[in-house]
């Protein structure tokens, strides 16, 4: 169950992610639904035109753009690699848009069975990794020294799944929650 | 009268969807689902599309002509009466349920909902369900004078302006997300403004409710009963934000 928010700023960050929800139309079909979501979309425009709110993500999603660019046949590293899947490209998007601002901005990486991985590095023995891909099952890894793990989570399009973001904190933060079920 | 058997002799609805957002067994691919779920549904529901995220290129070249490719990836199906006033949206996340105007009584729709819900477990036997989301989608017609309405006449949540005398709204959208601490249940409206459309200011209030419970797909006692505490919600935020002389607009 989502936690009631008290705190005014927490509530603006959290309506813009909302908001961006909305305007992906959901699964109503009619005109009107259709119209609203329009509306929404042109508000979610203008705010991701300030820098201060999306400026970082803006250049990290560039990035992923480039990604896909560069990754859309098949063989794109040379050998037999699967090209990127465009829902894995809007996936890991969305996953980008849906985290805190507080949370470190990840590096997109092209995998060879065409999904995309986002992963946090603060060093070669302590890292976050997860894999996004057509579905919205997405599986994580972890490294914390010769602590490691691995999970699967289920991302609803809109809030970052609880346990990945636990675990992308505990790496960024070097705090000692802990990670996985 | 209970919140939700609320009614209306001419609801302002323009689309009513249920969501029921499931967890479907790792591996399942959405595409192969399309020939047994067009078996399964064709019979009541015989217009067919795909729902599809669809990736267009652009690429511009000096001196060379510019290129266009496209990809697309299958996200789900839809199924469409005959007359499209209703539809089951067979998804890679669940199942939905659309009923458009005409629109009588959700109790009317309840029992198709059930059957088409059963014929969706047998085809991708869900695992889990995730979420439940009911979202009424109203189109309200507010009557001007000279040009104008008092919003505050009409909703008792509406919009504000910082200085009331010397501005007027030319549009608003107005959304939150709220949790009902109670039920647990979670709220997501929007009010929008459309253009003036004759004499009246068309609003559309989407009115969206939601239960994070998870549950067992075959517990249909859970999910009728899920869905009729989100009936109640939705019912109570609808009267909470319309004002009683908006209520009669529609009686």
């Amino acid at each position: 169950m989502p936690e009631p928010l008290s705190i005014g700023l927490c509530y603006i960050a959290a309506g813009y992610t909302s908001l961006m929800t909305y305007a992906r139309g959901g699964n109503a079909i009619s005109d009107d639904a259709r119209i609203a979501a329009d509306a929404a979309t042109e508000v979610v425009r203008r705010a991701e035109r300030s820098h201060v709110l999306f400026g970082q993500k803006s250049s990290v999603l560039s990035a992923l753009r480039e990604i896909a660019d560069e990754c859309r046949e098949n063989g794109w590293d040379g050998e037999d690699a699967c090209a990127v899947d465009p829902t894995a490209v809007f996936m890991a998007g969305t996953l980008l848009h849906s985290l805190p601002d507080d949370v470190p901005l990840p590096e997109f990486a092209p995998e060879p069975d065409g999904c995309i991985s986002m992963d946090w590095i603060e060093s070669r023995t302590r890292l976050f990794s997860l894999s996004i891909g057509a579905t919205h099952r997405i599986a994580y890894s972890w490294l914390d020294g010769t602590d490691k793990g691995y999970a699967v989570a289920h991302f609803d399009g809109e809030k970052t799944p609880p346990r990945i973001l636990d675990g992308i904190r505990q790496i960024a933060d070097r705090g000692y929650v802990a990670i996985g079920s | 009268m209970s919140d939700s058997s609320f009614k209306l002799t001419n609801p302002p609805i323009v689309e009513a969807v249920l969501d029921l957002e499931c967890d479907l067994p790792p591996g399942q691919l959405i595409a192969d689902l399309e020939a047994p779920a067009r078996d399964c549904f064709c019979d009541l529901y015989p217009k067919f599309k795909t729902i599809s995220l669809h990736e267009h290129q652009f690429q511009a070249t000096p001196n060379e002509p510019s290129q266009v490719s496209s990809k697309h990836a299958v996200h789900g199906f839809q199924f469409l009466q005959e007359d499209e006033s209703q539809l089951v949206q067979v998804r890679s996340q669940g199942f939905s349920f659309n009923r458009l105007a005409p629109y009588t009584s959700f109790d009317d729709y309840l029992p198709e909902i059930e059957r088409t819900w059963r014929l969706y477990m047998q085809l991708a036997r869900p695992v889990q369900v995730r979420m439940i989301r009911l979202r009424n989608i109203n189109r309200i017609l507010l009557p001007l004078t000279e040009g104008l309405v008092d919003l505050d006449d009409y909703l008792q949540i509406a919009p504000r302006l910082p200085d009331e005398d010397n501005m007027k709204f030319s549009s608003f959208l107005n959304q939150y997300v709220a949790l009902e601490t109670d039920t647990g249940l979670q709220a997501n409206t929007v009010l929008a403004s459309q253009a003036v459309q004759e004499n009246n200011l068309p609003v559309i209030f989407d009115n969206g409710v939601i239960s994070g419970s998870r549950g067992d797909p075959e517990d249909w006692p859970w999910i009728a009963s899920t869905i009729d505490a989100l009936r109640g919600l939705k019912n109570r935020i609808f009267r909470r934000t319309l004002t009683e002389p908006c209520l009669n607009l529609f009686q």
